[in-house]
């Protein structure tokens, strides 16, 4: 093959995957965190701070950041609400879910006072965070 | 050999900038250095993934300029979709030096493009297209024993 015809393949394959990079990363760029959460659509009563996480099924810093979230829960008496995002479009749609895991603390007020996207925080994070709430 | 089981995603993320640039080189430059650079390379991700970072050839160099280019750590992520996608990466640039040496040269260069345009992927989104294979067939996994 031709050192020009290479080239301009290699260009081209080379073109497209940048833009599908920069068109994917603009996606996940613009997802941000809820201002609010409504307990009643996890059908929760309890009054004072929880954690909710989106999951979905193919995400494994879910799976990473569960545990850390269970304990947290236990620890600060913090109900853990955790979302699938394919089984719960509804909720996915109404807080703007575009990356898992979407990870939210919540105050009392159904304020969101912090949260990580795309990532599993640790258990210190996680601590402060819940600490703000108070 | 103790693995670690988080990394630095910008670990990940400069590792694939050589594995999207040496398969690209080696298709410009064409038989008979292609097959050599493919096989190079693909040597080299194979002992990443066989021998972990200490035998990563791309993470040292790319440590080793780190403070030079002034890039800050990035978030941690869990290692093993990473090494898959680099294990894959690696079949892929050694089926193709593979090719490349039978004489296939047309095969082995659509799986070094492949790797091309994926690795590229990687390196300017951060978008692991492996690693997303790694969840699914984790997944069908666990629904097979369930």
């Amino acid at each position: 093959m031709e050192f020009a015809l290479r080239l301009f393949i290699l260009l081209s394959v080379g073109g497209a995957a940048t833009f599908t990079s920069f068109a994917l990363r603009r996606y996940f760029r613009s997802a941000e965190l809820p201002a609010k959460f409504d307990r009643k659509d996890v059908e929760l009563s309890h009054k004072g701070p929880m954690l909710v996480e989106f999951t979905s099924p193919y995400c494994y810093e879910c799976q990473v950041a569960f545990p850390l979230l269970q304990a947290a829960s236990a620890a600060h008496d913090a109900p853990l609400a955790v979302i699938d995002a394919k089984d719960r479009p509804d909720l996915a749609a109404k807080y703007a879910i575009r990356t898992t895991p979407t990870i939210l603390v919540v105050d009392g007020r159904g304020k969101v006072t912090s949260g990580w996207l795309d990532t599993s925080p640790s258990a210190d994070d996680l601590t402060e965070a819940l600490a703000l709430t108070r | 050999m103790e693995r670690p089981l988080q990394v630095d995603s910008a670990v990940p993320r400069a590792k694939a900038a050589f594995h999207f640039l040496l398969p690209a080189i080696a298709f410009l430059a064409g038989p008979p250095a292609a097959q050599y650079i493919l096989l190079v390379t693909g040597l080299i991700m194979a002992s990443s993934v066989l021998g972990g970072p200490k035998l990563s050839l791309f993470g040292q160099l790319f440590k080793a300029v780190r403070p030079t280019l002034g890039i800050g750590p990035g978030k941690k992520e869990a290692v093993a979709p990473h090494r898959f996608a680099e294990a894959l990466g690696a079949i892929c640039l050694l089926a193709a030096s593979a090719l490349y040496f039978a004489g296939a040269t047309l095969p082995g260069q659509v799986l070094a493009l492949i790797v091309v345009a994926l690795a590229l992927l990687n390196a300017a989104a951060g978008i692991c297209v492996g690693c997303q294979m790694y969840l699914l067939f984790k997944r069908f996994g666990r629904g097979a024993t369930a």
